[in-house]
Formats: structure tokens, sequence, C-alpha cells
């Protein structure tokens, strides 16, 4: 009976349940869903991780490459990320070119490196104006289930933890690389910016939401804060939240960030022995 | 004189000490995924499949593909950009992939009872997301696994397994990308290995048709190896599931 | 079956990639020993490996070290340096571990290739344990551990398994490297180092010589003599700084303290002279080059110089030497880059045949090789007064800086010095010739006798039984594979056959006779011993085509006008019987004879007629002629090579028999190109670079004409045009100038390279391969079995058809083919040698070059190559050497390239190893240097030279006497080679 009232109704079905303040995964309004991380499970790549939000999985691989900078800037390496909603994930994506909420996606994260400045391009450069790494963040969601961003951002910054990148030693003169293989070192990392996703269903503000909840509700807005400071703050249209509910949303955010950096330090642990 | 390094030494191990007839290391596991309708995951080796299932469901974008008499079935191949050595560019679309994509829709056609579901859809996804040889076979028994998990009546298991010829001689199976970049033919096999038919045969390079039957026959073995395997982790889900429902009191 | 144990993964990033690799660790690799009971159960309950005994009980190590019976453990530098040692039957019940199988293979394949063997050998009882996958022995490789740490970690590991696997059973481990063997002693494990281990053997013989001098265990430490290489590293750097160049170093077989180096990109190879140049690079190295400022660069030396150092450290007669060097350079004009070797990046040494110098005393004995690019090598024996009887093979261990020579040890000795059975093993030795006995295995792939044509065969030939065929051969041949005929079919047509004997129904692919006739290549012929690629009775009965008896053989029919036009061609085998075996000389008079009028007249007719249509067209199309009849220098007309003094008339047949071959052959070429696009096995001989013909061409100038080298169609007219009436040879030295210049022609599968490169130069012809000699070269047997499938008469097997193999296969062919001429001629030197000895006599001979200090002598009727020193050792020359002009003078006397001149020749026999001609002069007669000749009047010269000629001969025919075996044969198959070889 439950299943058929779902689908038949499904805000009625939502508003029922939330009038009770619980949700119908059964957590309440303010929790989250558990969070876990897994950081060097793709052995090809350079640095990986698998973040797990609730059920949305995403799993990210670094590739480094050798190349030349911008001319504008001639001392900065690359950090590409680039996200991918593939059909296995959910029934809601079809198969061909990336659709729009990954390309929104990918931007998103992009910004989000960018202006938390949590990693310097710089690092990534060999030889100025000549030889720049490029790092090739790719992410697969592999399950889709609402907060992607969350899990996004938790699987770049725990794959990009454990990049490890060999010294080259390059001789502009003649173009030459040389990989030192034994020689390699992690990169260096200012910060771990973290997004918590809200959804507003009728007045009420839903932590972490899933996919149906995201569907159903009214908006959905993100946090992002990096330790203490606020990062950014996305939330493309929908009905307007009061500033009480936002500060109330970033308070909540900042807990959570600190749990899981601690998560992502675990993991990153854990894959080193 | 051979310029070939030999793939199998004097002593009988492979490259990466396995004998010339045992598989890699299989690990499965059904039901990873809520969201689709049946997801399976396998390791075969260091290779590592993703496969979800969503369907039967109505057919997608335009009635007229739809068939009176069976289901659509809609497979599609990719490979996470990082699961090669190298970057790869298009991780789907390019031509590699498509044509994975309609070998693995010919294998899963014939194990599939199409004729069960008219009018509809069933849509298996499969992701590599490390690749270290034999993509195919292990995309395959992923889909097999993540069709039973989303419970589509099947005819048998559809299994596949790579067979190769090491040093001209010996027959090989289940060749990792070392062995295939090593060098030798590699013949791909599907197969339904309970009434022994073949499904697709699938070879690269030349080879003498002088080996052909015994290379066959050993990757025939690997299929029936590999359902073996692949039986022992249904049953072994099946039975967890039933546990939780209570379907193993029930007599 | 499926056991797979934990695994990890090995990773590697190499060029920016990543590689991620499994590593399956089992539980089912035994200890190899069949008392141990636990293994036995692995063993038997896998029903793997097999359980014969993988050590000897009758085999016992013995050595005054250990107590009693025990087992070797080798560590990997063990087998890298001490292969010599190891290949001594005294050790056995030896454990190799995987490990170090991987890194000897990785560090060193010949090495890697023997050890194999010894390992393949059941009586030598070696033992490969898979220490990598065993589940005990496996151990991670730390993070930042160095391979070759992780290596040497694995193997102790080993060690210690072992010795607590089996308590009852004594272990030893033997290591050259010190600090392996400290930290080894450490864990309880016993070792020693090689030497120690070899020097306390119970019963050593004579296996202390053959340890590798790895450190510097010789008395003679003085100050260094050379400079110190540079470490591979800063070579590295310094090459791709740009600052050093890499090349292979080519010593001059002429004078020893001079040297070339071959470096990619540089049009002339980098000259190195001295000691200081030549810093201990040995003839094959690689090594890093460092270059001079241009104005020290120099030319070559153009003098002739011979080691003549002794054992002890003196290195005053090389500093003369380096003088005398010093002197012959000229600043001036012809300079070419030079330079000095600062490092080797790797060593090529093998091993080498050779003699010991004689007159020195003691355990320290100079080593003085037979390859004259090589240098001398100190060695330490004990049996000094018997090596000294000996050819003997040694090789290189290492050369220190303070020694002046190479340090080595001795390999095994070959047999009396001067003896023709040691000579033939040296020559085959020299030039890796298989030639041991056919194995049991190859011997039973041989057909039953009697042999019969069964109906079965019948039905699937074409019977040619009925059509009068005949075959030209020189006299006294037995392995006839080819055979004739031609016949009017109607008013203007002719149908010509070619019968090639069916030797590939016989050797069928896969089988032990056709795996060694592919590794043989080719049959090798010696002056007195020819060494058969198959067996006896194909090469001389089954498969000859002899007249009267019926044959397989393999038909290439054409039909064709009058005017050799080509209107078709078919192949197809069948049975034959040749109606004759003639001679060239029996054909020529039937030819000639015009009042014989029967089918083999006729036949031989129409060909000749043919033959001479067909070789005008050839020539007209550019293909060259380096052979001249009149001077009977025998050239090899396709490989470019002269063969030898050829003092019989060549008839006509000759050329009618050659031309069919040919013709044949690229028929066939055709055919299998077009049916097997990818693997077709052709021949190309390589259009020469153009710098080749500088000497041809500098030759040419000289003497007032101009030699065209554009193509090969210029070549030929130009060479035509070369002809002086005032000195008739001179065309022919020409002639032998253009063949230096050539390429040796090689096999290769058609699928290897671009159809443009396919082409014959000598021949002129777009597509070539060899089809019409089946009997002896292994390329006319893949051909046949090409053409076969190509006709339907056979069908294809794996091997055949893969691109790899046929290039591995071509890249054999070509090897063998190219050490088996050099052994031919390596064997004619060794004769001729023996023909002069205790001889002098006066003979006419050519100038070919002109050196700085000598003449370069040609004597055509020996097709000797000597050289004439034109100042003695200390003495002021007589001559006046004129570089431009490439001239010496004396007085009035003035010598050109090509002149003639009359020589006195002697053997000198004071050095056994390299005996030489000495060459005095006669005439021109110049006061103070020439002698008088031997006989004054000049037409008893004459006739005293046919005298000798004959000689010549008879002491070849006598040679052959001695040989007990098949002295007809031997002799004439020598022959029939020699006309063989031009097809």
């Amino acid at each position: 009976m439950d299943e058929q009232f779902r689908i038949l109704h499904p805000i009625k079905y939502y508003r029922d349940h939330i009038n009770n303040h619980i949700r119908p995964d059964g957590r309440e309004l303010n929790k989250f869903r558990p969070v876990l991380v897994n950081i060097g499970s793709i052995n090809t790549s350079d640095g990986s991780a698998l973040a797990k939000v609730g059920d949305t999985t995403v799993i990210c691989g670094i590739k480094a490459e050798l190349c030349s900078p911008k001319v504008e800037s001639p001392d900065q390496g690359f950090l590409i990320p680039n996200v991918e909603l593939p059909p296995l994930c959910s029934s809601k994506f079809k198969p061909g070119p990336p659709s729009e909420e990954a390309q929104v996606v990918t931007q998103l994260l992009a910004d989000i490196v960018k202006n938390s400045k949590c990693f310097d391009l710089k690092q990534l450069c060999i030889c100025h104006e000549k030889l720049v790494w490029c790092l090739f963040a790719d992410l697969i969601c592999i399950s889709y289930d609402g907060s992607l961003m969350d899990a996004c951002v938790i699987a770049l910054m725990g794959a990009l933890k454990s990049v490890q990148l060999p010294l080259v030693d390059y001789d502009p003169a003649i173009d030459n690389k040389l990989v030192n293989e034994e020689q390699k070192n992690f990169v260096n990392i200012q910060g771990i910016p973290i997004c918590t996703t809200f959804s507003m269903f009728d007045k009420n503000i839903l932590y972490d939401p899933t996919q149906e909840e995201e569907n159903l509700s009214s908006c959905t807005f993100n946090v992002v804060l990096m330790e203490d400071k606020l990062c950014s703050v996305h939330k493309p249209g929908g009905t307007p939240i009061s500033e009480q509910n936002l500060m109330e949303c970033i308070e909540v955010s900042k807990q959570r960030t600190n749990t899981i950096c601690e998560l992502i330090d675990i993991a990153l642990k854990k894959n080193k022995t | 004189m051979s310029r070939k390094k030999e793939l199998i030494s004097n002593i009988g191990l492979r490259l990466d000490g396995r004998r010339a007839g045992e598989l890699r290391r299989i690990r499965c596991k059904l039901g990873v995924f809520s969201e689709p309708d049946g997801s399976a995951y396998i390791e075969q080796g260091l290779t590592k499949v993703l496969a979800a299932v969503y369907g039967p469901h109505q057919v997608r974008g335009g009635r007229s593909k739809a068939q009176h008499d069976s289901a659509i079935v809609n497979c599609q191949f990719s490979m996470a950009v990082f699961s090669t050595g190298e970057r790869k560019r298009r991780p789907r679309g390019d031509r590699k992939s498509t044509e994975m994509s309609i070998h693995l829709h010919q294998a899963l056609v014939a194990a599939i009872k199409v004729e069960l579901y008219p009018w509809t859809q069933i849509d298996v996804y499969v992701e590599v997301l490390h690749a270290d040889g034999g993509i195919y076979p292990a995309c395959v028994n992923a889909a097999t696994l993540a069709l039973i998990d989303a419970g589509i009546p099947l005819k048998e298991y559809v299994c596949a397994c790579t067979a190769s010829l090491a040093n001209d001689d010996i027959p090989m199976i289940d060749i990792s990308h070392q062995e295939e970049v090593m060098g030798g033919p590699t013949l791909t096999v599907a197969a339904l290995p309970m009434s022994k038919k073949v499904v697709l045969l699938e070879m690269s390079q030349r080879f003498h048709v002088d080996h052909l039957p015994k290379v066959l026959k050993t990757a025939l073995q690997g299929c029936v190896d590999i359902k073996n395997i692949l039986d022992v982790t249904v049953s072994n889900n099946v039975k967890e599931i039933g546990s939780s429902t209570r379907w193993g009191n029930m007599t | 079956m499926f056991t797979t144990k934990s695994f990890i993964k090995k990773n590697k990033i190499g060029n920016f990639l990543k590689n991620v690799r499994e590593h399956y660790i089992r539980d089912d690799i035994v200890c190899g020993f069949s008392s141990c009971y636990s293994c036995q159960n692995i063993q038997n309950n896998q029903n793997i490996g097999c359980s014969k005994d993988n050590f000897s009980s009758n085999h016992v190590n013995r050595c005054k070290l250990v107590e009693g019976n025990h087992y070797l453990i080798l560590d990997t530098n063990v087998v890298l340096n001490q292969m010599d040692v190891l290949e001594d039957n005294l050790f056995g019940n030896v454990i190799i571990l995987h490990t170090v199988l991987n890194e000897v293979k990785h560090r060193s394949l010949p090495i890697f290739k023997r050890l194999m063997s010894i390992i393949d050998n059941p009586s030598r009882h070696f033992y490969v344990f898979t220490n990598d996958h065993h589940k005990d022995t496996f151990i991670h490789q730390e993070d930042q551990e160095l391979i070759n740490d992780y290596n040497d970690r694995c193997i102790r590991k080993a060690c210690t398994w072992y010795h607590r696997h089996l308590p009852k059973e004594k272990f030893v481990f033997l290591t050259e490297d010190n600090e392996s063997k400290r930290i080894a002693l450490e864990e309880n494990i016993m070792t020693f180092s090689m030497s120690e281990y070899v020097h306390n053997l119970s019963d050593k013989h004579l296996v202390e010589d053959k340890l590798a001098k790895v450190s510097s265990s010789f008395p003679f430490t003085g100050k260094d003599i050379y400079q110190a290489h540079m470490s591979l590293v800063e070579l590295l750097e310094g090459i791709r700084g740009g600052k050093l160049y890499q090349g292979t170093f080519k010593a001059s077989r002429e004078n020893f303290l001079e040297g070339y180096i071959n470096v990619d990109g540089f049009d002339d190879p980098i000259i190195v002279q001295g000691r200081e140049g030549l810093n201990r690079a040995v003839d094959g190295d690689i090594v890093a080059v460092a270059l001079f400022e241009k104005e020290h660069w120099t030319s070559p030396t153009e003098i002739i110089l011979e080691d003549e150092g002794v054992v002890e450290e003196n290195i005053d007669e090389l500093v003369e030497k380096e003088k005398e060097i010093k002197k012959a350079i000229k600043k001036k004009g012809d300079i070419k880059p030079t330079g000095k070797v600062v490092g080797v990046i790797r060593r090529k040494w093998r091993q080498y045949c050779g003699i010991l110098e004689g007159g020195i005393e003691g355990v320290y004995q100079l080593f003085v090789p037979s390859n004259r690019s090589i240098p001398k090598i100190r060695i330490e024996t004990r049996q000094a007064e018997f090596l000294k009887t000996q050819k003997l093979i040694v090789t290189i261990d290492s050369w220190p800086q303070n020694s002046r020579y190479p340090h080595g040890h001795f390999v095994r000795a070959l047999g009396v010095i001067g003896h023709q059975d040691t000579e033939n093993e040296v020559v085959l030795l020299e030039h890796d010739v298989p030639h041991s006995q056919f194995s049991e295995e190859v011997l039973r792939c041989l057909p039953k006798l009697p042999w019969v044509i069964t109906e079965e065969d019948e039905s699937r030939r074409v019977d040619l039984r009925h059509i009068t065929i005949c075959s030209v051969d020189p006299p006294g041949c037995t392995d006839i594979d080819d055979a004739l005929h031609c016949r009017i079919i109607d008013d203007n047509k002719l149908e010509v056959g070619v019968h090639i004997a069916d030797v590939s129904h016989f050797i069928r692919p896969g089988t032990a006779i056709d795996l060694e006739a592919a590794s043989r290549a080719t049959t090798v012929y010696l002056v007195n011993k020819r060494i058969d690629m198959v067996p006896e009775l194909l090469s001389s009965n089954l498969c000859s085509l002899r007249g009267g008896e019926e044959r397989f053989a393999f038909s290439c029919i054409w039909e064709m006008d009058y005017e050799a036009n080509i209107l078709s061609t078919k192949f197809h085998k069948s049975i034959i019987k040749s109606k004759s075996a003639m001679t060239y000389e029996e054909a020529q008079l039937i030819i000639d004879d015009k009042t014989k009028n029967d089918d083999i007249a006729f036949g031989l007719r129409g060909l000749n007629k043919l033959a001479k249509i067909l070789k005008t067209r050839r020539l007209e199309k550019g293909a060259l002629v380096l052979a001249s009849p009149e001077v009977k220098i025998h050239m090899d007309s396709e490989t470019m090579e002269p063969l030898e003094v050829e003092v019989k008339k060549l008839f006509e047949t000759n050329s009618m028999v050659e031309e069919f071959m040919l013709l044949a052959n690229i028929s066939v070429a055709e055919k299998i190109l077009q049916d097997f696009p990818d693997c077709a096995m052709l021949r190309r001989h390589p259009t020469p670079p153009s710098t080749n013909f500088d000497p041809l061409v500098k030759a040419g100038k000289h003497l007032g004409f101009d030699i065209q080298i554009d193509s090969g169609k210029k070549l030929a007219v130009s060479l035509d045009q070369a002809v002086s009436d005032s000195n008739p040879y001179l065309n022919t030295m020409l002639r032998i100038l253009a063949t230096r210049c050539m390429l040796q022609a090689v096999y290769f599968p058609s699928g290897t390279l671009q159809k443009s490169d396919f082409f014959h130069y000598g021949l002129a012809v777009p597509l070539y391969t060899h089809f019409t000699s089946p009997i002896r070269r292994y390329a006319d047997i893949i051909v046949h079995r090409l053409l076969a499938v190509s006709c339907g008469a056979d069908s294809t097997y794996p091997d055949l058809l893969d691109k790899h193999k046929s290039s591995d296969l071509c890249q054999n062919l070509n090897y063998r083919n190219r050490m088996a001429q050099y052994a031919g001629r390596a064997s004619v030197a060794f004769n001729t040698h023996l023909f002069f000895k205790g001889k002098i006599q006066d003979e006419e001979g050519y100038v070919l070059f002109v050196k700085k200090n000598a003449l370069q002598i040609l004597l055509p009727k020996y097709g000797l190559e000597c050289t004439l020193y034109l100042s003695k050792k200390g003495d002021e020359s007589l001559f006046v050497y004129d570089e431009e002009e490439q001239t010496q003078k004396a007085g009035n006397v003035v010598f050109h390239a090509f002149d003639q001149v009359t020589v006195r020749v002697s053997l000198d026999s004071k050095n056994i190893q390299h005996e030489k001609f000495v060459l005095q002069l006669v005439y021109p007669y110049i006061e103070g240097f020439s002698v008088k000749p031997l006989i004054e009047s000049e037409g008893a010269d004459k006739s005293n030279m046919e005298q000798q000629t004959m000689d010549y001969q008879d002491k070849c025919n006598e040679q052959v006497s001695t040989m007990k075996k098949n002295k007809r044969k031997t002799q004439s198959n020598n022959e029939k080679r020699k006309q063989k070889k031009k097809v």
C-alpha cells in the first residue's frame, strides 16, 4: 500500500511524513545520511577516491599529464574536474552527450576549487612557461540519489589528497623530460572545502536530501565551507529562503565539515598502510 | 630467434604466477545499488566492472521502436577515463565502445527471454572502472549478474572468457592486459555454458586455424568455470535475501 | 584447479603511464626434492609438475669448505660472471631461484640462454625454484627499496626457507658480492664466494682456469695506464646534453691503436687513435665518445701496426707505437672527426678463438685472438704448456685501468694448432655454424628405404616422366636440385620447364628435421668438408634429380615464343624422370655437335637460344656483371661477392642454366607475393648508398674513367666502358672494387617492407626470391611451401603465415648465409696458407690500393689480397707518398692503383696464429728494395706459374684425399657450390 501511495501521490505522501517530522527513509529532517570515503581504490589513476553519501556514490580518478601552461599564467598548472552522470547511475539520465546537470555540476565544482583557493596551481609548475602538470579529475557518479555536490566534493578532495606526482627533471634546452619514478611527492592542499546540500519542502528545510526529495522540494541549495570560512552558497532559483534559515544551514554545515574532514583523513591513513 | 617474450615460463607459470588453465581471481556482488532495478559488480583480476539494469520499462524515445513480440535490449558500454594506463579521451561513443555495446547486446539477447516482455525495453549499462584485460568478458559476466539481480528471466547464464595461445602452443585462459599486449592472438568467447552453445566469438589478430579447436575449448572451459563461480554468488545472494525475509524458514 | 592465494600489486610509472599488475602467490610450488614428503603430497594432489627427480643422489658436490654433500644456491652475479665455470660438469644439484633467472634474463640474454640450456639438461640437475610466487618465500618490496636490494633479500629469504624446509640437507649460497655475503652470513646462511668455493673443490681439475677474474686478481698492478671511464650516469647525461656521442666501436684490423666509431647523424665515423683514444674499447662495444675540437681532428693513419706487447705491464712498446701514429698523422687535407672514448655503455664481449702467445713462462699467459680486431687477452692457467699447442677459446672478464690488456679466462681447448680438424672446428665456431651430427630425432624423420612412389603420389602429381628432361651440373655433383626441358608445342610456341627437387615433400613443417634445417639455414662448404643442411639420404639421393630415376619435382612451366617472351606460367608438383644428368661440358658438346639431333640436343639448343635472349634483355635493364670470364675470377652475380679463383673455362651452358634459374625465381616471386602479400619470403638486394661507391669512383678518376653510379644501369654501362688496352686486367679490377661497394642481398617477408624496397639491385628486377636450390638452402623450402599452397598442392601451417615468425626466420637465414660465406672464405684462406707453407715463389699481381706505408696487392691466381710494406721498421722509406694522386714514388718508378707488379710470396710462420704472407717486390725493380726474380727467363717464369697453379690444385686435392670420407664428392660439391652460388 505504502509504495502505491508514494507513486500516486508523492507530494502528499511526503507532506504526511514531514508533518510528523520524519522522512520516508526514516531520517529526521535535520539528519544527514551516513558518509563513506574510500581512498586509492583505482590503481590506474594517480589519485582516486570513492565517496558515498547515502546511496549517492561518486568515484573520482585523477590522472596527471604533462603539458605546456597558458601564456597568461605561465607558472600555473591545471586542475580540470569533469563530472559524468552516466545513465547507469539513475533512470533520470539518458545515454548521449553530457546532460545539462552534469555540465552544471562540473562548472560548480571547478568554481569551488578555484574560489576556495584550496589548491595552489603553482605547485604544478615544473618549468616556467614550458612544462606544467595537468590534473584531470574525472568524477563518475555510479549511483545517484540526491546531494550530488556533497559526494562530488568529497570524492574530489579525497582523490586530490592521494595524488602523488613523480619528480620531473626537465631540460628546456633540448626538451627532454626525465621522470624520476623513485621519488614521488604528495600535492599540497591548503584546506578541504566541504559542500552540504539542503532542500526546502514547504516551510521545512531537509538536510542532505535524496533524489526524490530534491525533485519534490521547492528549492535546493548548497553551502560550501572550508574549515570555518564560507566559500560559496549556491542557490539556483526556487522559492526564497530567509536569512535566518540560511544562517542556520551554514552553522550546521560548519559542524558537518569537521566530521567529514576527519573521515577523509582516516581514509587516507588507511590507504597508506 | 623469437622476438616475443615467453608468456609461460618453462616451469609452467604465467607472468603473474598463474598456470595456463587458471582464471584470475573473481569477486562479485549482486545488488550493489538501490536505484537501478538490478545491479552487480565484478572483479576479474584487476578488471573491475559495474553493471546496472533498468527495466523492463516503457520504451523510451518513440514507441515506433517497440516490438510486439519481444523486449528491446538496450546496452551501453562505457569506460571510465581513468580506467586505463593512459587517460582515455572519450569514455563512450567512440568506435570501440560502440562495438563493445553491440557485442554486449548480441550476447545478452541470446540469454534473455525477451519474448516475455513485448512492447518493453530493458536497459543494460556497464561501466568499466578499471581495465586490465578481458574487459568484454567482465562486462558480459557483470551484465548477467545484474540481469539476475533485476529478476529478468534468462534462459541460462551467459558467460564470457578470453583465451590465447602461449608460446604458440599452450592454450591459456583469461588473458590479462600484460599478456594481451605482449603478443598472441586473443579469442573472446561468450557462451551459454550449460548448453555449451557459443553466442559470440571474436578474435584479435590472425592465427592459424589449426590452433583454433584447442583455444576455443579452453575458452569454453573458462566460461563453465566462471559460470560456477557466478552461480555460487547468486545462490549466496538469494540465501541472504531469503534469510532476511524469512524465506529460508518457510517450507 | 582455481587457486588464488593472495596477491599484491606492482606499480610502475614509466613515461607517465601507470601500470598495475597482478602477482599471484601459490602454495603448490615444490622444493624439488623427491625425498621431501610435504612437497610430494602437493605434487600428487595437484597432478602438476614432473615427478622425476630434480636432484641426483649420484652427483655429490665435494668441497673442502663444506662437510659432505650439499646443494648450491647461486646469486645472480655468480651466474652472470661465472658461466664458464657453471658449464663444467663438476657442478650439479644446483637450485636456480626464479628471481635470479629473471634478473639474468634482464641483464644478459646470451648468458640466460646458456643457463637455460644447462637447466634443460637433465644430467646436470639444475632445478628452478619459483621463489617469487611461493607463499613462504615471497616478500614485498619495501617503499624506496632499490630493486637490487630487494632481489638480494628475496634470494636470502629463499636460502633460509630451504634451510628450514629441509633441515637435513645442506645448502650453500654462492655469491660474488662481498656485501651480500656479509649479510647472508649474518643471517646464518652458509655463504662462500665463487672463487673461495672453486679453489677448495676436492676435484677441481682445471675449473680454476675458468674462473672469471672479476676483481683484479693478477699481480700486475702498476700505475694507471688508461684514463678512467666516466660513470654511466655521466655518460647518459653527456649524450643527452649533446656533449658526447654514442656509437659502436670498430677496431681497425690493420692498426691495433686505431678504431672507428659509427655514430648516427655523422657522415663519417669518428676516428679514435692511440691508448687515450681507444681507452679499452673492444671491437663491437657500444661506447660514448667525446669529440675533439676541430683543430685537433686528424685523418686515418693509413699505416699498419701490430701489437707486440708482452705479458708484463710494460708500455714502452706501446708508447713507441703511439709515437709512430703521431708521425703518421697529417694535419692537412682530408681530416675527419676525431675523438676519444670516455666510457663504455655496453660491452659486447663474447668468446674468442685463438692461441697463446709463445715464449711466455708461468701461469699468466697472453692469449692472441685469431680475429685481429680483438686485443690480446691476459689469462691465468695452470696448463700453459699444453695449451700452447692448442687452439683455445677465451673470454674477457674485465679490463682494469691499470692493465695494458684485458683480463680473461680460459673456456676450453679445441685441438692441436694447424691440424685440419681443429682449423675446421675453429672456422665453424668462429662463424657460429651448427655442425654437430644430425640427432636421432632428425634421422627418424627420414623416409624408410626402399622408397617407392605410391599411387596416391601419382594421383596428386602431374606425370612428366615421358618428357625429355635433363639436368646440367658441374662434374661429380651429387645434389642435383634442378633439371630443365624445352619442347615445341606449336609453330610459334615453346614449352620450357624448370624442375626443382621437391624437398618440401620430405621435410614437413614442425618436424625435428624441419627445425634443424631451419636452424642450419644453408649447407656450408669448406674446402674439404661439407656441412649439410639436410641429411645425406635426402641431399644426395631421394631429392637429387639423378639421371634415369623417378623423382618428385616442383615444376615451373612456361609457354614462350621464340623471342623468349613468356606467354603463360604455371606451377605444379610433378614426377619426372631425368633422361640424362650432364656436366656443363657435356651439354656444351651436345649443343655444338651438329650431328646430334635427338630430343636432348634439340632441347638444349632451344634453351640455350632463349637463355641468350634472356641474358641480353636482363643486361639491358641494368643487371650488373661483375664477373669477367677471361680472367677467370668467379663472381657471385647475385650476392656480388667474389668467390675465388676459377681456373676452369666457363661454358655457355653455365649461363644457360643460370638464366633459367633466375627466370624461375622471378616467376615464383611474383606468384607468391600475389597470393601472400604479407608473408611471402623474398630476397632483395638493396641499392648501396652512393658513399659506398667512393673508392670506386676515386679509383676510376685516377685512371681517367668516369664511373657513373646514379643507377645500376649507368654503373653497368660505365664499367663496360672502362677498358684499357695496356692493362687488360684493369676492367676486372674495377669490377672487383665495384663488388666491394655492394650491400648484402637479404631474405625478408614481404609484409615488413614497402614494395619499392623489394628491388634487387644486382639483378635489376623488382622482385626476386630463391626457389631453385631447396636441398642446400632453407629459404627455398619455405618458398616451395608457399608456392605449394598457392597452387593447391599443400596446406598452410601457422608459422608460415606469421609475419613476425617469418621475419625472425629471415634474420636467422641471413645471418647463417653470411656466416656460411665467411666460413667458406676462411677455409679457403687457411688452405691457401697451407699451400704456401715452406714455399717461396714469384707471382703476378696488381696494386689494389696505395697506402701510406704499404701497397695492397691482389694476386688473382689465388684470390689473395696481401700487403707489401714499403718501409721496414725503423728504416727511412725510399718512397714518396702522394696522397692526392694516390701514388707511391721511388726514383722513376711510380705505383698507381691497378698497376701490374710481380712479387715474391712466402709465408711467415713465426706466428702460428697469424701466419701471414710476406711480399717482396720483384718487378718493377727498385734498387735497394726489390729482390731478384727466382727464375730469370720470362718464358720459364710463365710456365713455372702454370706449374704452380697445378701444384695448388694438386695440393688441394691432396688435402681432400687425406679426408677419408667422400673424397670425390666433397671436392665436386665444392665446385658445384661455386657454380650454384651464381643463381
